[in-house]
């Protein structure tokens, strides 16, 4: 119950900065919206070791990643504003990498995520897709993601996104009232209204400053990096089912009735990846990394 | 909140103003062209399933620039390649690149496609930002596009914040590691012939 409390707290504060004098922000947004044009460092999270543990926690692997030890890091005499070390825009830089000394033992899980995947999770979530129609999945995702309003909200406080908190809040509130208990996404209604914030704890690390680790591949939960499975656990406690749920096999129940409904609604995008890769172990890798990386680098909401 | 929405909306529209330019207008024009020839009534037979794919691969051609793609895609390993070899994989990996994209188009037919803004790079590098909107989600779709002898070419292009160049790059590296470049366009080789 503490926990829950001091969830609305934290949900109250957000409104709280979310609803600042508009004049304020007026003037806030006009200037960091020209700022941002020509500026670098707006676009680094803050990282209040300097780097230091970042860069103690980065597993580099090779002297020309070297210069970039976090995964955010700048690219050296680049020219890209967007600042965005996944991609330089030096033709000859491969860019910062994901190091992987678990490979071997990550290959052997990918295999078996492929078989599970194939063989389990899209023959069920195709069953499940002939049976409900595409509005109806919608809406089970719309729920889903409702219910997961506390985890987004806090993580974009601890980010320090105060604003996109408040939205979160907002939306919260529309969609759970105007929306059906969250079965309609109302606020995607409202002009202005910016999408879902996906922030979870594994980004607050990012933004406080913790490097990738490495890439771990997990049975079953997929790919993820040494902070992200931290990010993983610590949202748990954030996660509304698992407070109201009388036991961890009802958590699990409900978790997997959400996995097969995201798969139903994105059937044919893993399928994609590998067919279209060379080595879809190394290409699954990398678009994990590129995703997070992206993840990690979005600003404020209506920024 | 009204006026807090009334503000959102100028500033959301501010950077549209202030950047419509060349390098949006490029993209936005042959893609609504692509879309147009998918969506034509006149060609959704079978039967025309060919002429669709010739006329989307003309256009293909013209907006993506396939030498810089392809050398950004292999990085510094672009030298360990002859030049003949060069041509080979610019050749393959652009018909495979170009096969993907396709597949995402086509995949999203349907829905709407907008153009938000472009955003400068460089003097001669911009990033065309655009967003497919199905009835669960948006897809984030950017284009990264380079000014040559006075026109703006696509050299990569992602999907969800995922840039397909550099996830081919990481794939490319990691295959350098072990093996040659003659290795590399036989698995190309062999990638091709499957599409």
């Amino acid at each position: 119950m503490k926990i829950i409390k001091s969830v609305l707290i934290l949900c109250v504060l957000g409104l709280w900065f979310a609803s600042a004098p508009c004049f304020a922000e007026v003037v806030d947004s006009s200037l960091s919206f020209y700022k941002l044009e020509g500026s670098v460092e707006s676009d680094v999270p803050y990282d209040p070791s300097g780097g230091k543990i970042a860069h103690y926690l980065a597993l580099d692997d090779g002297p020309a990643q070297r210069k970039q030890p976090l995964m955010f890091a700048q690219a050296e005499n680049s020219s890209d504003t967007v600042s965005d070390a996944s991609y330089s825009e030096d033709p000859e830089d491969f860019g910062a990498q994901l190091s992987d000394p678990l490979e071997p033992v990550n290959r052997a899980i990918f295999k078996f995520n492929d078989k599970f995947y194939f063989w389990l999770l899209k023959p069920i979530a195709t069953g499940y897709k002939w049976i409900f129609p595409e509005p109806f999945r919608v809406a089970i995702s719309n729920f889903f993601d409702n219910v997961d309003m506390p985890v987004r909200t806090v993580n974009c406080l601890l980010q320090g996104k105060f604003k996109s908190a408040g939205y979160e809040v907002t939306r919260f509130i529309i969609n759970s009232t105007v929306g059906f208990a969250g079965f309609f996404d109302a606020a995607r209604q409202v002009e202005g209204m910016p999408p879902v914030q996906r922030e979870d704890f594994g980004q607050t690390l990012a933004v406080w400053g913790f490097g990738p680790g490495f890439y771990i591949n997990w049975p079953i939960l997929q790919s993820s990096t040494v902070r992200d499975t931290i990010g993983m656990v610590g949202d748990i406690f954030l996660d509304p089912l698992f407070f109201l749920s009388d036991s961890l096999g009802t958590t699990i129940a409900v978790r997997s009735v959400d996995r097969v409904n995201e798969t139903s609604l994105i059937l044919g995008d893993y399928e994609d990846l590998i067919e279209s890769a060379l080595d879809p172990y190394v290409a699954v890798k990398d678009a994990y990394f590129q995703f997070r990386m992206r993840r990690i680098r979005e600003r404020e909401a209506d920024e | 909140m009204i006026a807090r929405y009334i503000i959102l909306i100028i500033f959301l529209t501010l950077p549209l103003q202030a950047h419509a330019g060349k390098p949006l207008d490029t993209v936005q024009v042959q893609v609504e062209k692509i879309l147009d020839i998918l969506r034509d009534p006149g060609l959704k037979a079978k039967s025309a399933e060919e002429v669709k794919k010739d006329r989307i691969w003309e256009i293909i051609g013209t907006v993506f620039d396939y030498n810089e793609l392809s050398r950004r895609a292999l990085g510094r390993n672009w030298k360990k390649l002859d030049a003949s070899q060069q041509k080979e994989f610019t050749d393959l990996f652009s018909r495979l690149l170009g096969n993907i994209y396709l597949g995402r188009i086509i995949a999203y037919t349907d829905e709407k496609v907008v153009f938000d803004k472009e955003k400068m790079l460089a003097e001669d590098k911009a990033e065309v930002q655009s967003r497919i909107v199905t009835a669960s989600k948006e897809i984030p779709l950017n284009y990264r596009l380079i000014l040559k002898g006075g026109e703006w070419r696509v050299y990569d292009v992602a999907v969800e914040g995922i840039s397909l160049v550099r996830n081919y790059r990481t794939q490319f590296r990691d295959i350098f590691k072990k093996k040659s470049p003659e290795d590399l366009l036989e698995m190309l080789r062999k990638k091709v012939a499957k599409l």
